[in-house]
């Protein structure tokens, strides 16, 4: 991936948070964030039918700018102009909305409009019906399948197995973060600064781990975590597998307070199996062992073509982020280990 | 009037919405809290493993082991049975925290013991508490005891609850929704 990116002639990103492929982009357009913005209205063709109008709640900070913004001025500087016959997004709301009988004036006071159902939502029982399928009709037994020489009921296919020593790597999310967004949040950091290694206690028992060891992962391909994490002994997973909170382990040294904070389960996701029918991937069928002691950087960097670090700017990340450490010890954590005794 | 929350430990999502809005409500600082999320695991695995959250405060008790252990005064109940700590009467010496038998309460950075006040600014207002009002899943609720008809009466007369640490006798008015 690392080859692809640096074959690039151009790379522009547009993000809202400095995140590994900013530190790849030649140029950088930053984004404000959700909250900063006037976004294009969300419309709902749901039971009850409605649009919801979208507007800052704040100013936007640093010299971030909305999408829209850019495109716009983008656009004028190509020459562009006539596509962009507007001023900024409320007169472009405020035309849509009047589209449907509203005004971006009333929907500032309204925020959310709703709209009759036109057609009926529900199928009346006995009432004659063509799903969109060869028969018209619900298809258990699928014929577009059978016809391109697919299986046409579903078959258990037995899943591989990992090797002894190895588990499967399953991962997830916290319900306090979204995406890699939040985690440079001071708020939502101090909730949840990193992601823990989730154990079954009968198998950390075989590996001497206990609650917080520092461990490292390595996955069926040799592909070694960049970072440790804390290992969390719990019930809630099987003997035979892991878990941990996807989307940590940041490298950005921007992310002050993300950087290097738990493990990053991407790069341990070698194996990608494909759906042959729909095209859907399925990442969940790697397999990782434990490393209890800290690999060299060298051969960190060896198993997988990270990217290794330029000297000086890790001196001066690693001081900050030790500074930080210190200071988050407070009142919440200890809540949080009592937590685990009484589980 | 007694005020008294029911958090119903079935609808939490642990997502801890309430321990930042609390911090952001109230000023507290980052590293401290107010309100936290405690997670229970019960059983192990394959048998059933059950878990729920539990979202924790202070439990406003009506007899107060805190109140009673304070040297100056500081640690009192207001009216609605809310216990509250005069920051600037408060020395410091921990003595409540000792004798609060949930945890609730911390030594704020600049001194004073500080901890959940049913943000009872908010009530003056006519407002909920931070917490409630911010939950995703609305597993707390707010009101008053004395009121038969407030949501929070009619909720405990209809559901199965439980409170914390009932042998500490303290009549803590944080009900657990079984």
């Amino acid at each position: 991936m690392f080859k692809a990116i640096e074959n690039q002639d151009l790379i522009v990103v547009v993000d809202t948070m400095p995140m590994e492929m900013t530190g790849y982009a030649d140029v950088v357009l930053p984004e404000s964030t959700y909250l900063e913005r006037h976004d294009y209205s969300r419309a709902g063709k749901n039971r009850v039918p409605q649009i919801a109008f979208r507007m800052p709640a704040v100013e936007a900070k640093y010299d971030s700018k909305p999408a829209w913004w850019m495109a716009k001025e983008l656009g004028h500087r190509l020459g562009l102009e006539k596509y962009y016959p507007w001023k900024d997004l409320e007169e472009v709301l405020d035309w849509q909305f009047k589209q449907v009988g509203s005004s971006l004036e009333e929907m500032k006071k309204i925020g959310v409009k709703t709209f009759p159902s036109t057609e009926p939502i529900y199928l009346l029982p006995g009432e004659d019906y063509e799903f969109n399928t060869n028969t018209g009709k619900i298809e258990l037994y699928s014929t577009d399948f059978a016809e391109k020489g697919y299986d046409a009921m579903p078959k258990f296919t037995r899943h591989d197995s990992p090797d002894p020593g190895f588990y499967h790597l399953v991962y997830g999310r916290a319900p306090m973060h979204t995406f890699g967004r939040t985690q440079n949040n001071p708020y939502l950091f101090d909730l949840y600064e990193t992601n823990n290694v989730w154990i079954n206690p009968r198998t950390a028992k075989l590996w001497g781990i206990e609650n917080d060891s520092d461990l490292w992962l390595k996955n069926q391909d040799g592909v070694i975590s960049e970072f440790s994490a804390k290992a969390r002994l719990t019930e809630r997973i099987r003997p035979d597998s892991i878990y941990m909170v996807h989307g940590f382990g940041h490298t950005n040294k921007h992310l002050s307070r993300a950087k290097g904070r738990g493990i990053n389960d991407i790069p341990l996701i070698t194996k990608i199996k494909i759906d042959p029918i729909m095209g859907g991937t399925g990442m969940r069928n790697n397999f990782v062992t434990f490393l209890l002691e800290e690999p060299s950087k060298e051969e960190i960097i060896a198993s997988a073509n990270y990217k290794a670090e330029k000297p000086k700017e890790k001196a001066a990340s690693k001081k900050k982020s030790e500074k930080k450490s210190e200071a988050t010890k407070g009142h919440k954590q200890e809540s949080h280990k009592k937590e685990e005794a009484k589980s | 009037m007694r005020y008294a929350m029911a958090m119903d430990t079935r609808k939490c999502v642990g997502c801890s919405d309430c321990v930042v809005a609390c911090q952001t409500e109230n000023n507290v600082p980052l590293g401290y809290c107010r309100d936290w999320i405690v997670e229970a695991v019960k059983g192990t695995y394959p048998d059933t493993v059950q878990m729920h959250f539990k979202s924790e405060r202070c439990m406003h008790c009506e007899n107060t082991p805190c109140v009673r252990t304070c040297p100056t005064g500081a640690s009192h109940v207001i009216e609605g049975g809310i216990v509250k700590v005069t920051h600037d009467e408060c020395i410091g010496c921990a003595a409540c925290i000792e004798a609060c038998p949930y945890e609730a309460r911390y030594v704020h950075p600049d001194g004073y013991v500080d901890k959940c006040t049913f943000c009872d600014h908010r009530l003056e207002q006519g407002l909920n508490t931070a917490c409630v009002d911010v939950c995703p899943t609305s597993c707390l609720i707010f009101g008053d005891l004395d009121d038969p008809k407030s949501d929070v009466s009619k909720i405990l007369k209809e559901k199965d609850w439980y409170v914390l640490a009932p042998e500490a006798g303290t009549n803590p008015q944080l009900y657990f929704l079984k």
